[in-house]
């Protein structure tokens, strides 16, 4: 049974500990400059869509969290360890899985307030030319916190098997790129037909592919089984991980 | 209060660093752990504080099995690693603040908790400062308080005064005696004094395993038998004394304590009362000419005892 007090005191601690560690505002301040002046300048922002609508900037996130994401979580674990706190974390009178919500929500919550910086978009572009789908951006909101929800559940597990930093760092983002990137080759590379199987396989599990409805605003329950699911088996996977450690 | 049977614990596929250690500790002793280097006492403490699960055996926390109820063993105990793992950027309040919520004391009791644990502790003047401000013995205390604020039945504190001046050390040690008059305490530490000066009761590892486990009255009458000799030789070669020394078997140690004077040497010997050193001493001074100054007999206290029971170990 969780303890929810465990689990938002462990909340409350990382929020701290991001901020404290400046972590927070390098992300934050370079979340909000990136994929706002690749969407813009390169893209060509809203202005290019014909639309009102952000579709082009909810679909390079998958690509924008290869980098963002593993810079925010490489030190759950690695760091803990390093520093020798994780024994403190342990010793404490609260359950691994209680210790890897509090983290997860708090790396969630960045996130979150990351993807609020661009709210202002459609919020004026709502009062001064027109109409927003706001069902479609509501779409796309979800779809990003559960990709997001995704390559944090990914990366923390990654952060549990690595002691240093930059190890946690690239071996996450490395993952991601290939987890990301396989969907992009199924899209656009032609397969033979005895490896049309292949083809399958990639659009399946790709972080990225699961994620296109979302940033047209559909939202497909097989999707978000997808995410959830795949939150849940590296949650697992980071759970066996750390107490494997304790065991050996 | 604590009863641990045939703890073993092995890392990988290594031999065993805790070899089937078995002791009980009743409620409200402060006992020492005590060994050297390597021994197996923070092994011991990591598995009895659930940061660690033990290879087989099996251990009782007042009443509650570690393997089958972690949370309930870990919230009986305050327990205060070596190395002081902590988060450096809170400041005291903070710290304390979050042990407090994490380790499930009320709101309500929250503030009183942690205003008992800041006087216990003596931290009010630093209590707004950030940790890492902060030198290492108020560090300790700052652990110390944390562990405690919970009001825990058992401190495990592992070698709580490492790092700390002569001053700091009195300070903890007046601390922990304060606390020690409602909790169950074990302290590990390979600091004999720390253990004479504080305990009751001592569990002497060695190689994974118990080499006594006594009252220090108990283990004093016991190697009552024991002796260490001081030794003052004249002669020329302290190397060589040293090692012709040395290799007086009845002896279980002989150091160098001391230079008297320009060829005179005082050396310390850990010898059986009943054992012929004395003669194969007298052998060895005739056989290399040297002379003997002088021979005093003493007691063997606690240190004479450790050495004695840990000899080999490192």
């Amino acid at each position: 049974m969780l303890n929810y007090k465990s689990i938002y005191s462990i909340y409350k601690k990382e929020i701290k500990d991001f901020f404290y560690s400046s972590i927070a505002y390098v992300f934050l301040a370079l979340f909000i400059v990136i994929p706002n002046a690749i969407w813009f300048f390169f893209i060509g922002g809203i202005f290019a869509e014909n639309n009102a609508t952000m579709r082009t900037y909810f679909a390079i996130l998958p690509y924008i969290f290869i980098i963002f994401i593993p810079g925010l979580t490489m030190g759950a674990w690695s760091k803990e360890r390093n520093s020798g706190t994780i024994e403190l974390l342990f010793t404490l009178p609260v359950s691994q899985m209680e210790v890897l919500l509090g983290k997860f929500f708090a790396a969630l919550t960045l996130v979150a307030v990351a993807l609020a910086s661009i709210l202002p978009v459609p919020v004026l572009t709502h009062f001064m030319l027109g109409s927003f789908d706001w069902g479609q951006i509501f779409a796309q909101y979800l779809g990003a916190l559960l990709l997001a929800g995704c390559y944090i559940a990914i990366t923390f597990f990654l952060s549990s098997l690595t002691k240093e930093l930059i190890d946690s760092f690239l071996l996450s983002a490395s993952i991601l790129l290939v987890l990301t990137i396989i969907g992009y080759f199924a899209q656009r590379l032609q397969f033979v037909s005895w490896l049309a199987w292949v083809k399958v396989v990639f659009n399946n599990i790709s972080l990225s592919t699961h994620f296109m409805n979302f940033s047209k605003g559909v939202i497909d329950s097989r999707d978000v089984i997808y995410y959830i699911g795949l939150i849940a088996v590296f949650f697992y996977l980071n759970i066996y991980s750390l107490d494997s450690k304790r065991w050996s | 209060m604590i009863s641990v049977k045939n703890l073993v614990k092995a890392y990988g596929n290594n031999a065993p660093v805790v070899k089937g250690v078995s002791f009980d500790i009743n409620k409200g002793e402060i006992v020492g752990l005590l060994g050297p280097n390597g021994a197996g006492k923070t092994t011991i403490m990591r598995i009895l504080t659930c940061y660690m699960y033990p290879t087989g055996g099996e251990a009782i926390i007042d009443g509650k099995n570690l393997l089958d109820d972690p949370i309930g063993v870990k919230k009986l105990i305050g327990y205060l690693p070596e190395n002081m793992p902590i988060y450096t950027d809170m400041t005291v309040y903070e710290y304390i603040t979050f042990s407090a919520e994490v380790r499930g004391v009320a709101e309500e009791e929250r503030e009183p908790a942690i205003k008992k644990v800041v006087e216990q502790t003596d931290l009010g003047s630093v209590i707004s400062k950030k940790i890492r401000e902060l030198s290492l013995g108020y560090r300790k205390r700052v652990g110390l308080a944390s562990v405690m604020v919970h009001d825990p039945k058992i401190l495990i504190l592992d070698e709580p005064t490492t790092g700390l001046d002569p001053n700091q050390i009195i300070i903890f040690r007046k601390m922990i005696r304060r606390l020690s008059e409602k909790k169950t305490i074990i302290i590990s530490t390979h600091v004999l004094s720390e253990i004479e000066a504080i305990c009751e009761k001592v569990i002497i590892i060695k190689n994974g395993e118990i080499a006594a486990n006594d009252s220090i009255q108990n283990l004093v009458n016991k190697f009552s038998e024991d002796l260490y000799l001081d030794i003052s030789i004249q002669g020329e070669s302290l190397l060589e004394m040293e090692v012709e020394l040395s290799k007086i078997k009845s002896a279980w140690k002989v150091e160098f304590e001391k230079k008297e004077a320009k060829d005179i040497f005082t050396f310390r010997a850990l010898v059986s009362k009943n054992s012929n050193f004395e003669s194969e001493l007298s052998s060895l001074l005739a056989k290399k000419n040297w002379k003997q100054v002088s021979l005093t007999k003493n007691k063997a206290n606690l240190e004479e005892i450790f050495l004695k029971l840990t000899r080999g170990d490192e």
